[in-house]
């Protein structure tokens, strides 16, 4: 394993030192690489994707402490959703580290062995199963041994009926248990999906953009729910919706070209001027 | 779900009556009114067997929303496999008086080759009946979904293959008795395959047959592994993300299926007195699937439905205008595509949801979700 080229961690090597001279966004005390491992839950280092030489993510590093809420934001093509493809295995970085849980290198593993060790994806567009009923779609997902065999022997306990149930009382679809997932509201398929998510009895929860096409209340009560699982899980959130963002998080990283500009609270980077250039060409982003 | 649900109940009560009927009116003497003739008791028992082929399509098509257009080669090998086992029980009753088929002779071969070796025991038989058709799906399967080809390429391939098995079995050098195939059977366990009894016995084992198939499908459906078909349907890469590894599921359906059309084709072989290349056709596997939709797709007794439907048609339609058929199949799979997107099937569901007006909430006649 390579050492990364950075002595001072936590921001993009690219970054220490600012182009213009501005200071670097994060400065930490330097920690080995087995402690670092230790410290985090998720952490990548120095992942660089490109696609015929456009480069998706250049250098991103990314730590996620056990339990924290995380909200990722950035312009359309800061690599946030490459990001997630990255975690979930679904693409392959040219360089980098990603490892979860000290020991399970994300690199060397496909979607199917990382989401079943936990690391599970909420999709950009509701992706729930419609042709299943809602707890259909929540029965499939449960944490279980998921072989051909097992699945087909499989029968739902009565502990894992109860907490089936107690995750569509959370996502509150319980009047629409047995209706088809295709017949659902929009807001009601996000709603289903984090159900699905939280029904694998996930480590790492990544929500790409839950409320996009939300109601004003629907995103209230998003926001209630999200506030409910901080701490139980640890949740990346990749949003674009600001007073959203506003509302949950604790810490926000700013991506930008593929790599990460600036950490820190909402109002610590909505006024940062680096941040506020790359986001809108000068204008306030809030 | 309950394993035996209304619709499964339903369909055992009418199977199981309409054997016992038709076997029992099989033996009455032919100048009997209700008396049932041998050779319809055959044409019956052959319904049956495509019937339990569309059943194994639907459960591919159906709920894993793989267009197979290649199920007839499994049907066939299936019936290859059974029709060796027909061969070698003619002995030297054939035309050459030889312990070889009279195909084997007519190319010179003095020997039998290592394949035919065994086809005589009915035991070993019988499991060539699965395995053939088995291992064949299984390797075309785990070829095909490790590269992850799917949706209309997954189609073309299937019926390529089929097609390609059709040109093999023509040649002669194969052995497997060229364009002419495997005929003129005498005995299966040394009983006369010509009497009345047998025709009763076959046709009662393919009936045993589908209702096996059919509980074994519908269990499957029915078990959680049943959702799963259906996400694959739905959102194949979804699955893969909630941890189920999609291209076991996948060649576990695909193979028990080939192996459910394998026993269909050998059942098929002694009640038709032939099987030839033409098997492998892969018109035979396209109207197989349109029979699936016709009927009604994702809900296994719709297979059935159109399996019966079409191929009674058929039988009597060729019989009226030799030249009308497939019209009146083109036709017919336009019209219910248009006015029954859920097939002949769907219609039961189509009136309840008009009547009682729910249109989103699923029942048990609507699978599909549309």
């Amino acid at each position: 394993m390579r050492e990364p080229k950075i002595a001072l961690w936590g921001a993009s090597s690219k970054d220490a030192g600012g182009p213009n001279g501005e200071p670097a966004p994060l400065k930490l005390p330097w920690i080995p690489k087995v402690q670092r491992k230790k410290l985090y839950i998720l952490l990548l280092e120095d992942i660089s994707v490109s696609f015929d030489g456009f480069k998706a993510l250049d250098g991103l590093n990314l730590y996620l402490t056990e339990g924290e809420l995380r909200c990722v934001i950035g312009p359309n093509g800061a690599g946030k959703t490459t990001m997630m493809d990255i975690i979930t295995g679904h693409t392959r970085p040219t360089q980098g580290e990603a490892w979860f849980q000290e020991t399970i290198n994300l690199l060397e593993k496909d979607e199917v062995f990382i989401a079943q060790a936990g690391i599970c994806r909420k999709f950009q567009k509701p992706s729930v199963f419609e042709s299943l009923t809602t707890w259909e779609n929540l029965e499939l997902a449960l944490k279980a041994q998921k072989t051909v065999w097992s699945t087909l022997k499989a029968k739902l306990k009565a502990p894992e009926k109860d907490f089936l149930k107690s995750i569509l009382e959370l996502i509150r679809l319980e009047p629409v248990e047995n209706k088809v997932a295709g017949a659902l509201s929009h807001g009601q398929k996000q709603w289903l999906e984090i159900g699905m998510l939280l029904s694998q009895k996930p480590k790492v929860l990544l929500l790409d953009e839950p409320v996009a096409g939300m109601t004003a209340q629907e995103i209230e009560r998003t926001v209630e729910l999200l506030m409910s699982l901080e701490g139980e899980h640890t949740i990346v959130l990749v949003e674009h919706d600001m007073e959203f963002v506003r509302q949950v998080a604790r810490k926000v990283t700013v991506l930008h070209q593929g790599r990460v500009l600036a950490e820190g609270t909402m109002d610590s980077v909505s006024s940062n001027p680096q941040v506020v250039e790359a986001y809108l060409g000068g204008v306030s982003i809030c | 779900m309950k394993m035996v649900d209304r619709s499964t109940r339903i369909f055992l009560i009418i199977t199981v009556t309409f054997t016992v009927l038709v076997a029992s009116l099989s033996f009455l003497p032919q100048e009997s009114f209700f008396s049932v003739g041998q050779l319809t008791v055959a044409v019956l028992g052959k319904y049956l067997c495509l019937a339990t082929l569309a059943i194994s399509i639907d459960l591919v098509w159906g709920y894993m929303g793989i267009l197979t257009l290649g199920h007839g080669a499994f049907f066939a090998l299936g019936g290859y496999a059974f029709g060796m086992y027909l061969m070698r029980q003619i002995g030297d009753r054939g035309v050459y008086v030889s312990e070889l088929p009279d195909f084997m002779v007519f190319i010179g071969w003095e020997k039998f080759p290592w394949y035919w070796q065994g086809t005589e025991f009915f035991l070993y038989a019988l499991v060539l009946v699965f395995l053939a058709p088995g291992l064949l799906a299984f390797l075309f399967g785990w070829t095909a979904f490790r590269s992850r080809v799917s949706g209309v390429y997954f189609s073309i391939i299937s019926q390529a293959m089929t097609y390609a098995l059709m040109l093999a079995f023509f040649l002669n050098a194969l052995g497997f008795g060229g364009n002419n195939g495997f005929t003129d059977f005498k005995s299966i366990l040394g009983f006369d395959i010509k009497t009345r009894g047998m025709a009763a016995t076959l046709f009662c084992l393919s009936s045993a047959a589908m209702m096996g198939t059919y509980l074994l499908c519908r269990y499957i459906a029915s078990s959680r592994l049943g959702l799963v078909l259906m996400a694959v349907r739905d959102n194949e890469d979804r699955v893969r993300f909630i941890g189920y590894r999609v291209e076991r599921v996948k060649l576990f359906i695909f193979t028990l299926s080939a192996m459910l059309a394998g026993l269909a084709g050998a059942l098929y072989v002694p009640q038709t007195g032939i099987i030839n290349p033409n098997s492998f056709a892969p018109l035979f596997s396209i109207e197989m699937v349109i029979c699936v939709a016709l009927g009604g797709r994702g809900r296994l007794y719709g297979a059935v439905i159109g399996a019966v439907l079409v191929n009674y048609l058929k039988t009597s339609l060729t019989n009226l205008f030799p030249n009308a058929w497939l019209f009146v199949f083109g036709l017919l799979f336009v019209v219910v595509t248009v006015f029954l997107p859920d097939g002949v099937a769907g219609l039961f569901g189509q009136i309840k949801n008009f009547v009682k007006g729910r249109l989103h909430e699923r029942t048990q006649d609507s699978p599909l979700g549309r």
